[in-house]
């Protein structure tokens, strides 16, 4: 039965396909654009001259090593303890480390040791000018920076508001600019003259600044890489949602690179903080060193191992990432395209396929009057929803390369103090919504509203009671906020005006009432929405049912535990599971409010998803704790499905 | 199951007038529901009168009147959160009138409309239940971030249309399915056009629900902060709920005047749609068409 056209288009698949399957490996092929050393402990620091030609790497296992840019290791200096900082001259003639033992040394290129003398403390910042002119050193605690000369000699101790935790230096060696250890970074001459400071909201780790001291980059335990300019104007700043240990920059800031904790990235941005190219070494990174020309990248980790980066060929590859998704997309199409034209060979050749397209083509007016609400729906429904899916697997960076990780998104939901904390919490809210806002207190109203003989006032206490949602939901809480306010909150000035004013307290300050604070906020707990339900569900029962029962005497008890409670049975079910998946999901309040403290107090699952995306870019994180979410409300529901089905065909 | 079958059994009787209700039990019922209400509007109480009054006048003497009224918050709170206001009737009457469109639409064609794979694409929608807003919150911001809709009306008109009308659609269609087929039956009859019997027939038929449907999503789309505030970082554009929150996190308690003032203004624009839609509100209320 077979046709040549037929053929010719099994044989295009089939060479898509096995294209497709050649090219892979090819690609998998394209030669690494990184070198990795491995020590036998953490890396605490590495350094690299402006040129980039070799790379300082100092480590916990007492050893100063130099490598080539390819890693080869060109000589090692076995220290009595850790080495804990390395530096480069810029124009790399010479090599300078301080151990754990404050001993203070300096090498030549090729690794002659020059001098080595100890120091009154051990150091926090090292950094070596031009030359080696000078050799300088700071103190975590004690505010000097302490400077030598080539033969080491000391030249000038200077003064320093602070102690100094990190400390880099302009090639000529112009400026030092030091690390605070109060959260402000100096930039100091010399000669100790303060020329520029700036100062950051938590504890300095790292410094660097370009060789010409025009730029400077500060990394900080308040989980910023910053930017500076010149006189020390913020440029920009990356939230990174964990501390940042090492920085550095290329000339003119070209590129600015950090090294991270726990989010376990190396990342390297351009001079407008655009994200160029990041690592993810699954262990916190310690330190990191560009080349002036920005073509070298350096990075010590605590997983033994010192990255040795060529930055224009890992951009490449990464490039070629995004030329691989092309041409799979191609390939894609191509044989989208060959499966059509199949399908119309086949369709030309079947009377019944004709008859359906002519089925279809007859009805096309309801097909295109139903685009636009499909066309939403894939784009911003199905799609976000299979993208959260599937990314939940990844470490998800959106612009820039996702890494599969398998399950550890959901494993590490187990060890989140935060959203541990948060399931609790949201049970509790759960069940006070229902119990106070969802049928208790409705209820009451509706029976109240139900048994009241006018109906005129039956209809004035429904809008009385709709009222007060004319005030948005969010001015509500903010209002609520104010009423919860330790000085001038109502509540706090009601209870003082009755004599009751030791009660008062800063009830959302408090870590142990915070959460009782933001359940009593619907008080008094009037659901309009649950009311209106109930309401209606009352009105629908059978008149005849109500007064056959009063006349044959029923107390209102009666009346209402034997037939209104039964009869609103499809009420309590709709106020319930609305109240459960509602309630799961629910994070609004805790982000206005509290925004999930004081402490843990009132996390929710919910906040911390959001946290995750938007304060720590953890986007796949976020996936997975919305996919939990999303697991356990899908249980609900088939749950409640099948309870709904089963109670009908009773 | 057994009670009910017991009170079933009861003989009905037809009775005009409810009886068992004495004054005394009305008076008391009457009582109960005014503490309700005059509890669930103390909020709105003290917005009104701290909107006038300035923090000084609160930490002076707070059980007071204002004194004198602070006229000025108003128009502190106006410079502060007016154009939001703007952005957001912008925004919500934009998603309003799209999303009683496409429900219109949909509903319509699913409602009375007969073609091949009609359950299935119903299927499709209704499968929309499953999928809680959580799921597609994060990956939505992704998704909106790369096509360039951030910090434009788009990025929160077609998301919530998008969302907003599958409720509509479930809403209209079972609404116009019941009407009897004759009438279409008639348009088309004498020649009309599928897109006029829609147009003539279908959306007048269906109008009260869409009006119930515009209500939702228009009281919906007022109160969302948390979409916008992954959205929309340009403060001139960002809708009046979040602009409150973000208004009222940036000042401290010292501006507590203006920023109950901008509570009130803020309110007008529910204040008119209640007015005017309220029954269709109570409508999607008891039809059990809105969340809790």
């Amino acid at each position: 039965m077979r046709t040549p056209c037929l053929r010719w288009m099994a044989i295009l698949i089939g060479m898509v396909l096995g294209g497709l399957v050649w090219l892979m490996p090819v690609m998998a092929r394209a030669p690494a654009p990184m070198a990795v050393f491995r020590a036998h402990d953490v890396i605490y620091s590495v350094a690299t001259p402006l040129s980039g030609r070799y790379v300082a790497v100092g480590s916990r296992d007492n050893v100063l090593s130099v490598l080539t840019p390819g890693g080869k290791v060109q000589w090692q200096y076995r220290a009595h303890n850790s080495v804990a900082l390395v530096a480069v001259s810029p124009g790399g003639r010479y090599v300078a480390m301080a151990d754990q033992d404050n001993n203070l040394f300096l090498f030549t290129r090729s690794g002659h040791l020059l001098w080595r003398r100890s120091l009154m403390t051990s150091p926090a910042g090292l950094a070596v000018t031009h030359g080696a002119r000078l050799v300088a050193v700071t103190y975590p605690i004690v505010p000097l920076l302490d400077e030598y000369s080539r033969s080491g000699h000391s030249v000038r101790q200077v003064n320093l508001p602070a102690g100094g935790v990190s400390l880099a230096t302009t090639a000529s060696g112009s400026l030092f600019l030091v690390g605070g250890s109060n959260d402000t970074a100096y930039a100091v001459t010399p000669a100790g003259k303060n020329v520029w400071s700036y100062v950051t909201q938590g504890l300095i780790n790292a410094v660097a600044i370009s060789p010409h001291g025009h730029y400077a980059a500060v990394g900080s335990q308040d989980h910023h890489l910053s930017l500076l300019q010149g006189h020390g104007k913020l440029l920009w700043r990356h939230d990174f949602g964990h501390q940042v240990n090492g920085v550095a920059v290329s000339a003119h800031a070209r590129e600015v690179a950090a090294a991270t904790n726990n989010s376990d990235l190396i990342a390297l941005f351009n001079q407008h903080g655009g994200l160029l190219w990041q690592l993810n070494t699954g262990q916190p990174n310690t330190s990191v060193a560009l080349s002036a020309s920005g073509a070298l990248l350096a990075a010590g980790s605590q997983n033994h191992a010192a990255y040795l980066v060529a930055v224009p060929q890992a951009m490449a590859v990464y490039a070629q990432g995004k030329l691989t998704g092309k041409i799979m997309m191609a390939a894609v199409g191509l044989v989208v395209l060959a499966i059509i034209g199949l399908a119309w060979r086949q369709y030309q050749r079947s009377s019944v396929a004709q008859a359906w397209v002519g089925t279809i083509l007859k009805h096309r007016t309801s097909y295109i009057m139903l685009l636009p609400t499909f066309a939403l729906l894939l784009l911003f429904n199905y799609y976000p929803a299979v993208s959260g899916l599937y990314h939940s697997l990844y470490r998800w960076n959106p612009g820039a390369q996702s890494y599969f990780v398998g399950f550890h998104n959901f494993a590490k939901m187990a060890q989140d103090p935060f959203l541990l904390a948060g399931i609790p919490h949201i049970l509790i809210m759960i069940f006070f919504g229902i119990t106070l806002g969802g049928i208790g207190i409705p209820l009451l109203v509706a029976e109240l509203m139900f048994h009241l003989r006018s109906s005129r006032w039956q209809y004035v206490y429904r809008v009385l009671f709709i009222v007060p949602l004319v005030i948005p939901a969010v001015a509500g809480l903010l209002i609520w906020e104010n009423i919860y306010e330790p000085n001038v909150g109502l509540l706090n000035e009601t209870l003082r005006a009755l004599g009751f004013g030791a009660l008062a307290h800063n009830w959302l300050g408090n870590p142990h009432l915070a959460l009782a604070a933001l359940i009593f906020m619907g008080f008094p707990f009037t659901n309009v929405i649950a009311i209106l339900v109930f309401y209606a569900g009352l009105l629908a029962i059978p008149s005849e049912l109500i007064d056959a029962a009063r006349v044959d005497g029923a107390p209102l008890k009666t009346l209402i535990r034997n037939i209104h409670i039964p009869l609103l049975t499809g009420q309590f079910r709709f106020v319930l599971v609305t109240s459960v998946i509602g309630g799961l999901q629910a994070f609004g309040v805790q982000l206005v409010m509290t925004g999930g403290g004081p402490e843990t107090s009132t996390f929710v699952p919910g906040l911390e998803m959001y946290y995750a995306a938007t304060k720590y870019s953890e986007m796949g994180y976020s996936s997975a704790i919305s996919v939990s979410m999303f697991l356990v409300i899908l249980v609900l529901t088939v749950l409640q499905m099948k309870y709904v089905r089963s109670s009908a065909s009773d | 199951m057994a009670t009910q079958s017991a009170t079933v059994g009861v003989k009905a009787r037809t009775m005009t007038h409810r009886q068992g209700r004495s004054a005394g039990n009305q008076l008391a019922i009457h009582l109960a529901l005014a503490v309700f209400v005059v509890f669930s509007f103390i909020p709105l109480i003290l917005t009104l009168f701290m909107s006038f009054r300035s923090y000084g006048q609160v930490l002076v003497k707070f059980w007071a009147l204002p004194n004198p009224w602070l006229w000025q918050n108003y128009v502190t709170a106006w410079n502060g959160v007016g154009v939001n206001i703007l952005d957001s009737l912008g925004y919500c009457l934009a998603s309003t009138v799209f999303t009683m469109a496409l429900a219109a639409i949909s509903g319509y064609v699913f409602g009375r409309h007969k073609f091949p794979g009609r359950d299935a694409l119903f299927l499709v929608i209704l499968a929309l239940i499953m999928i809680p807003g959580i799921l597609t919150l994060i990956p939505m911001y992704v998704l909106v971030t790369n096509i360039h809709l951030a910090n434009t009306p788009l990025a929160l008109i077609l998301p919530w249309s998008s969302g907003g009308q599958v409720l509509g659609i479930f809403l209209v269609r079972s609404y116009i399915a019941g009407v009897p087929e004759e009438i279409f039956e008639s348009a088309r009859v004498d020649g009309a056009k599928e897109w006029d019997v829609f147009r003539y027939i279908g959306i007048p038929m269906s109008w009260p629900m869409l009006m119930t449907v515009g209500v939702l999503q228009m009281i919906g789309t007022y109160n969302d902060y948390i979409w916008p505030s992954l959205v929309i970082n340009t403060p001139n554009l960002q809708p009046v709920a979040l602009a409150l929150w973000k208004y009222t996190s940036s000042y401290t308690i010292s501006q507590m005047g203006p920023e109950f003032a901008a509570y009130v203004i803020s309110a007008v624009p529910l204040i008119v749609l209640m007015a005017f839609g309220m029954r269709y509100f109570i409508q999607g209320a008891t039809s059990g068409a809105i969340k809790l």
